[in-house]
């Protein structure tokens, strides 16, 4: 009985102690916050000295170094303009595929990353075509390895003779699809048109398997949706100046010509300037826009 | 060396492991399979299905290893220091017995274990495909329910069966804490031979070269036996390989536990 009573003391002081080392854990993190500007740190820097620490856990090393890239990339597009932005994308990208050399989304989703303009990304289709190219050196018959480059000098680099070389090329290897071969043509024929873009991010988004890369190509047929709203609205505005009395938009919609005031795709009203001028706010999520050769 | 003495002692081994609750061990594992499965999901942009296959044999992996390594290390030697093994030599049992028993029982219970986190992963696989969209599983290189991880934990198994030999090998002639040390340097040794083949690549010494290549003949090679990369992307398995690399561990495990044996028969208890 005695001893029962004991051990009861005892456990109420240990549960006691829990308590108030919680709530000093609390206390402290109000009056001494910890910093919140730690630089995030690359312990190993050669991919090949961590394939050959990880041992038989490479696959796994791989996975975190993956993870890491993908909160690097999260954080860093949400951190305010800053020096060395991005600066381990290409590294953590670099070391989780070549722990793990077949891990081919850390290479596709990774030259998306890489690739995106500044402040969105890094800007370095450079880097995304070496890690592309790393990966279809570890797979030579993934035939996405090759449209992938193809993209990224048909959209980032705008050469568009080497983008069609490289979905023809993908276009041989096995289980490829049909597309890719008209894609070559296309690309040939109407290179730095809007309409062979949307094609391109339309094959993107219907044999996307991973999330992201289908938000990815959503995101950029959103945007050339609002360069076509931007050319019929401009339009609009020419024909109807006169009867809606004043370049707002508001005058439009009163005049009948617009239904409403209009807006991008996601909801962002467009800009009428002054001089008739219909531009994407700069504060939409869509910009900035992209850029296509006079004419197209 | 009778066979019904060598089963009477793996019996008592695995008995005793479930005493000394190993099975504790199935409990981490899918409390690590369950807790990372929900944390996966937000942080690797839709590989969580691969981080999870991953996540998983390298578990079963380290799980196994750290039970050879911690229960087999002190299969002989912790007799020894209780001093029980005088009323085990007391009985009508040959030290051959007694020894091959030890190494049948931890492999037993080694089993056992990866039976049972298989049969949880599987059923992680399965709870993952069934909440997953069809358009997203068109991606996965690898079916959920791949026949073929069983073979990548198949090869787990063999790799363990060799640590366990290896740590019950140094268990009968060293301490526990020693034992540990060398049976995790085999063990790092095994998965550091493509190294030693090209070690010439990082030396100029051909002495040095050719000690390397000796050792890289000499040691286990564990490399082959990992099939766990080509497995999760649904690549093919170099089977001649698996095959050899399989056979020569079945001889090296041979080597070690009748050394075993010969090193424990000329120990004197006295």
């Amino acid at each position: 009985m005695r001893a029962a009573i004991h051990d009861r003391g005892i456990a109420w002081a240990v549960a006691a102690l829990l308590v108030s080392a919680v709530s000093l854990q609390a206390v402290r993190e109000q009056v001494a916050p910890p910093r919140t500007d730690v630089v995030p740190v690359l312990w190993l820097q050669s991919s090949e000295a961590a394939r050959r620490l990880a041992l038989s856990f490479t696959d796994l090393a791989a996975d975190v170094y993956w993870m890491r890239a993908v909160v690097h990339y999260g954080s860093e597009r949400r951190a305010p303009a800053a020096p060395g932005r991005y600066a381990l994308l290409y590294p953590l990208l670099d070391l989780s595929t070549t722990l793990d050399p077949h891990f081919d989304v850390a290479a596709r989703l990774g030259a998306i990353f890489l690739s995106e303009g500044y402040p969105g990304g890094p800007g370095r289709p450079d880097q995304a075509l070496a890690l592309l190219e790393k990966g279809l050196k570890n797979d030579p018959t993934r035939w996405q390895y090759r449209h992938d480059i193809g993209f990224v000098h048909y959209w980032w680099l705008k050469d568009y003779a080497e983008a069609a070389r490289q979905f023809e090329l993908g276009s041989r290897l096995p289980d490829a699809p049909k597309w890719l071969r008209t894609m070559a043509a296309v690309t040939l024929t109407k290179g730095g048109d809007r309409a062979g873009a949307r094609q391109l991010w339309n094959e993107l988004y219907t044999t996307a398997d991973v999330d992201w890369l289908r938000q990815a190509a959503e995101f950029r047929l959103r945007q050339l949706a609002a360069l076509d709203d931007i050319d019929a609205l401009a339009a609009i505005v020419a024909r109807g100046r006169a009867r809606a009395g004043a370049l707002q938009w508001s005058a439009f919609v009163r005049a009948g010509i617009l239904p409403a005031v209009p807006t991008d795709p996601l909801g962002t009203p467009y800009l009428l300037a002054a001089d008739g001028t219909v531009t994407l706010d700069p504060a939409s999520p869509l910009h900035p826009l992209p850029t296509f050769e006079a004419g197209k | 060396m009778s066979l019904s003495a060598v089963r009477k002692v793996a019996v008592a081994v695995f008995k005793e492991s479930v005493r000394d609750r190993v099975p504790y061990s199935l409990v981490i594992f899918a409390v690590i399979l369950m807790g990372a499965s929900f944390l996966m999901s937000k942080l690797t942009a839709g590989q969580d299905f691969k981080v999870i296959k991953d996540l998983g044999l390298a578990t079963m992996n380290a799980m196994g290893l750290l039970i050879a390594i911690f229960i087999g290390t002190g299969l002989v030697s912790k007799e020894v220091e209780k001093r029980s093994i005088y009323a085990v030599l007391a009985k009508p049992l040959t030290r051959a017995s007694f020894v091959v028993g030890k190494f049948a029982g931890l492999v037993l219970t080694l089993a056992v274990n990866l039976g049972m986190m298989t049969a949880a992963f599987y059923l992680m696989l399965q709870y993952m495909n069934l909440t997953t969209d069809d358009w997203i599983k068109q991606g996965w290189r690898a079916p959920a329910h791949d026949p073929r991880l069983l073979v990548a934990i198949a090869l787990i198994g063999v790799q363990l069966t060799l640590t366990t030999a290896v740590a019950l090998f140094f268990s009968t002639f060293s301490s526990p804490m020693l034992s540990m040390l060398l049976t995790l340097a085999v063990w790092v040794a095994g998965h550091f031979s493509g190294d030693l083949r090209n070690f010439q690549t990082a030396v100029d010494s051909p002495a040095a070269a050719a000690i390397a290549r000796a050792l890289y003949y000499v040691l286990p090679n564990l490399d082959p036996l990992d099939v766990k990369n080509e497995v999760v992307h649904g690549l093919p398995i170099a089977w001649t390989s698996v095959g050899i690399g399989v056979a020569s561990i079945a001889a090296y495990v041979g080597v070690l536990v009748g050394g075993a044996v010969l090193v424990f028969n000329r120990r004197d208890f006295k």
